[in-house]
């Protein structure tokens, strides 16, 4: 008559989803969506494209012009961050330890796992200091802190930095790590190595008007080991066959929908420079009004509405499905060593040496042949003594022309050395974003714990300068 | 990303059931139940629970059988306690799969479930007074009811540096209270012709009395624009959030530069608040032999409704609110033109177009003068929602319809008395015929998104159907 109190409750066992789970398989999930975060420009969750100035809108133009709440773009940034990645490696790093040393795997092998998911949560956690401020770090993702207090960004960062070095410490270069589950180097030890330290060199540049003194100690540390060669470029490589695309090819193409091109602050500088890259970066169109044909890079309109045959488009080989996501390359590790010895740290080399060596890189990963960058690096415009203005300028101008589709390290960079000179379109809703506005469901999720952080920054507003921006 | 997924569930309750019922000279009526309940969706310590319930009731115009006027009288009290448990798997936390990428791909999920999870259990204490006069002529039932829920099963929006954005927990403690009416009256009545009046009125106040320890908002849902809707502790279910204009006084401030309202810089202001003040409808019936004719007005007073619909058709130039004659008599849609191109403290021509917001200017010293700066209207976004705060999209969701109207034919007993039928009647009814009052422009204040909790949201709606239908009634 009645059931067992056993077989009542086992009536409420989900036979569909698995309750164990390899470790190894929450990492990939979680590279994936940093991967996705970081590359899309779908307009609900990713703006740095446009906010870098690398690509205006046509029809809608709202997101150009810095409208951030219509869409809760600051909120899918850091939702996507928190929920779908960082929770992911931490739930990796839990599931990884426990399981420990797997049959056949030496013994440095669990070590590394754990350093590279913790190379990747620096990475993470990196991102949003640089684009919010102060963020839940400490008291984050645990699930019994439902209102975890935002820290400071600085104490985060060099926390960040800490962490970074330890994780570096600990790999074991001769030892293998994770195999095909990691998609950016196939578990790839030595290139782990140098990509760590590739961020090592970022983060401690990023700090050099803060803390200069840890910058300096910092950046010599990592300038020995980063990433040289564009074999060595931390990229994440997608597949022909949805839901596995490149989220490019997902917005600009499969949707069916012509929402950007590319924008005239980013077209005018590279044709004024005659810079090789622009046929790699995006189309030539006929400006001409008469029968013979007149072929020229054009960019829309930054701000403004653009008729989208009017003007170029992405070039087609970004618009592949397989279209790989870049993390760090070469290019963007030798400017930063431009940057450094300019600042007077250890790197090595001068700065022009770096700069000549950055601009070379980036020419040749998209497509262009080693000449092209010789007879570039010739144009007045190019050579380092010759272009224009401060070494801010120089080397500011021609890593945003690298850092194409990168728009997030652009925005970083751009904070950082003040050039290229962006202005925000005549329309936009509030100045150029110097960060983004704390999520709209913050205030009343964990509202105290926000209007704090927001005092303790100077002010939830996107024109409040954070921590590492002093110029 | 997920792959397409199967879902597989099942849930079964034992119960225990026992009721009694005593009468007492036809004047004083108990009932008594008490259940007990074995749930598969609880833990294993939480998982037998009992409720108790019961009824009083006390039919007082039996004591007084010679009073005519007083055809019925009935004064009843119930409580009640009742248990409920939770849905399929809300207990243990498991993987989501996601499409492989060369390799198993797996992520965890978004909800947090409690392994500790109790049963709900609701108090309600109801009481009414029913009484009828003159046999049946006039009449009422007045019923009030206040109900608490505690331990409610609710994923619980969190903020998602958690790492989760929601987390199923037992919360703390919900109180409805609320009164419904109900009034009949038969003002004429003879051998053919009745007519029958019948009008209810309900009025409900919701509250959350207590969430979590620490916690003290519960977010029913965030939309587009930045508008959330919540229920916060001390507060109704369902107050809308989102951003607001920015005042001196009561007066709306405008930047003199371009003629815009000042929106407020968080979205956590309230502007509006979805529960109605009351709900009422009155039901006419009239009967003339074997006709019955019959129409019911439905109404709603009060509640709010935010309308994404004008939200985006006002910046897109839909509606007709964006094209008409200004101040100046000229159609707004066309260019602003000065009174001296070259000094434009001369004022505006007199063929400008464009249009002013009403409100004050606040100048750096704190001088307050009223607004004079003229917005154009010929592009995108001039109104709507790219220089408006959310509350200017906030409509007042009161509404009277006509809901339904019926016209009834039985045939007469004599003529189906020969048949083996013994009743035939044909119906014509028409269901949401005519919206008579809204506030809410070009959508049914009834047709949000909204369903179960989440109210108070208007998007894409689709025009509300009016339906037509014949029934045929056959008694054998």
């Amino acid at each position: 008559m009645f059931m067992s109190c056993g077989k009542l409750e086992k009536l409420n066992q989900n036979i569909k989803d698995p309750t164990v789970v390899p470790g190894e398989s929450l990492f990939t999930g979680a590279q994936k969506y940093l991967a996705d975060q970081m590359v899309t420009p779908n307009v609900n969750r990713n703006i740095f494209e446009l906010i870098s100035q690398y690509w205006t809108e046509t029809t809608y133009t709202d997101e150009v012009n810095y409208d951030i709440i219509t869409r809760p773009i600051p909120g899918n940034h850091w939702n996507s961050l928190y929920v779908n990645v960082l929770k992911g490696f931490d739930e990796s790093a839990k599931v990884i330890s426990a399981a420990g040393t797997l049959p056949g795997d030496g013994p440095s092998v669990v070590t590394n796992k754990l350093a590279i998911i913790e190379v990747m949560n620096v990475y993470t956690y990196s991102v949003l200091v640089e684009t919010f401020g102060n963020i839940p770090y400490t008291e984050a993702l645990v699930a019994s802190v439902l209102l975890p207090k935002y820290d400071d960004g600085l104490t985060i960062y060099k926390d960040l930095i800490s962490s970074l070095n330890a994780a570096i410490g600990k790999m074991d270069q001769t030892a293998g790590s994770f195999g095909g589950t990691d998609i950016m180097y196939g578990g790839d030890v030595p290139k782990w190595y140098k990509f760590a330290n590739s961020m090592k060199l970022r983060m401690g540049m990023v700090l050099s008007d803060v803390d200069n003194a840890l910058a300096s100690t910092t950046v010599g540390e990592a300038a020995p080991n980063v990433i040289l060669s564009n074999a060595d470029n931390a990229s994440f490589k997608y597949l022909a066959a949805q839901p596995n695309t490149n989220p490019i090819y997902d917005n600009l193409i499969a949707s069916g929908r012509n929402d950007f091109v590319p924008a005239n602050t980013f077209v005018d500088l590279m044709n004024d420079r005659n810079d090789p890259r622009r046929p790699l970066y995006y189309t030539e169109i006929d400006t001409s009004t008469t029968g013979t044909p007149k072929m020229a890079y054009v960019g829309g309109i930054y701000g403004a509405s653009n008729n989208f045959l009017g003007f170029s488009h992405v070039s087609a080989q970004i618009l592949t499905p397989t279209f790989e996501m870049l993390f760090f390359d070469a290019a963007e590790a030798e400017f930063l060593l431009a940057e450094g010895a300019e600042r007077g740290f250890s790197v090595g080399g001068t700065a022009e040496e770096h700069y000549n060596n950055a601009i070379r890189a980036s020419i040749v990963y998209w497509g262009g042949v080693d000449a092209d960058a010789t007879t570039y690096l010739a144009e007045p415009k190019v050579a380092y003594t010759t272009a224009t203005g401060t070494w801010q300028q120089k080397i500011g101008e021609q890593k945003w022309i690298a850092l194409y589709l990168r728009g997030f390290d652009a925005w970083t960079s751009y904070r950082m050395l003040d050039y290229p000179i962006l202005v925000a379109p005549p329309d936009a809703k509030s100045v150029l974003p110097l960060r983004l506005t704390y999520p709209t469901s913050e205030q009343t999720l964990n509202g105290v714990n926000r209007a704090a952080a927001a005092a303790a920054i100077g002010g939830d507003d996107v024109g409040t300068k954070l921590f590492f921006d002093k110029h | 990303m997920p792959l397409t997924k199967e879902l597989a569930s099942r849930v079964g309750v034992d119960g225990l059931y026992a009721s009694a019922s005593f009468g007492f000279k036809n004047l004083l009526y108990l009932d008594g139940t008490v259940r007990r309940d074995h749930s598969s969706t609880l833990p294993k310590k939480n998982s037998v629970y009992y409720y108790p319930s019961v009824a009083a009731s006390f039919l007082f115009s039996n004591l007084a059988p010679q009073a005519k006027w007083l055809s019925f009288g009935k004064l009843r009290l119930n409580y009640a306690y009742v248990g409920n448990s939770a849905a399929f798997d809300q207990l243990v936390d498991n993987y989501i799969v996601n499409s492989p990428f060369n390799n198993l791909s797996t992520s965890v999920p978004t909800i947090k479930k409690d392994p500790d999870l109790k049963p709900e259990n609701t108090k309600s204490l109801e009481g009414g007074l029913e009484m009828y006069f003159f046999g049946r002529r006039v009449g009422f039932d007045l019923a009030l009811y206040k109900t608490n829920t505690i331990n409610q099963i609710l994923p619980l929006p969190v903020s998602s540096s958690t790492g989760y954005f929601t987390k199923i927990i037992n919360a703390g403690e919900i109180q409805n209270k609320g009164i419904e009416l109900a009034l009949h009256a038969t003002p004429c009545k003879n051998k053919n012709f009745r007519w029958d009046i019948d009008v209810n009125w309900a009025k409900n106040w919701n509250k959350v009395i207590s969430l979590l320890e620490g916690v003290n908002n519960l977010q029913l849902g965030s939309f587009q624009g930045g508008v959330t809707v919540n229920a916060m502790v001390g507060q109704p279910y369902g107050v809308i959030y989102g951003t607001d204009y920015v005042y001196n006084g009561d007066r709306r401030v405008i930047d003199a530069a371009n003629g815009r309202y000042k929106i407020s810089s968080t979205s956590d202001h309230v502007i509006g608040n979805v529960n109605p003040d009351w709900n009422g409808g009155i039901q006419n019936t009239l009967t003339y032999r074997n006709w019955a004719f019959g129409f019911l007005i439905d109404m709603q007073k009060g509640g709010d409704i935010f309308s994404l619909d004008m939200y985006y058709g006002l910046a897109t130039g839909l509606y007709a609110e964006t094209s008409y004659l200004n101040d100046l008599g000229n159609p707004v849609r066309d260019v602003i033109t000065w009174a001296d191109a070259l000094d434009h403290s001369k004022g505006y021509a007199s063929n400008s177009g464009g249009f002013i917001n009403e409100g004050v200017n606040v100048a750096a010293d704190g001088t307050i003068k009223e607004n004079t700066t003229r917005i154009a209207a010929n592009n995108y976004g001039a109104f709507g929602y790219v220089r408006l705060p959310n509350r200017a999209f906030v409509y007042d969701a009161t509404y009277v319809k006509l809901r339904q109207i019926s016209l009834s034919y039985s045939i007469p007993s004599s003529v189906l008395k020969k048949t083996f039928i013994t009743g035939v009647t044909l119906t014509a009814v028409a269901s949401n015929v005519w919206i008579i009052f809204k506030n809410l422009p070009y959508a049914d204040p009834e047709s949000g998104l909204g369903a179960g909790n989440l109210q108070g949201y208007s998007i894409g709606s689709l025009p509300s159907t009016r339906d037509f239908s014949l029934n045929l009634k056959l008694t054998f």
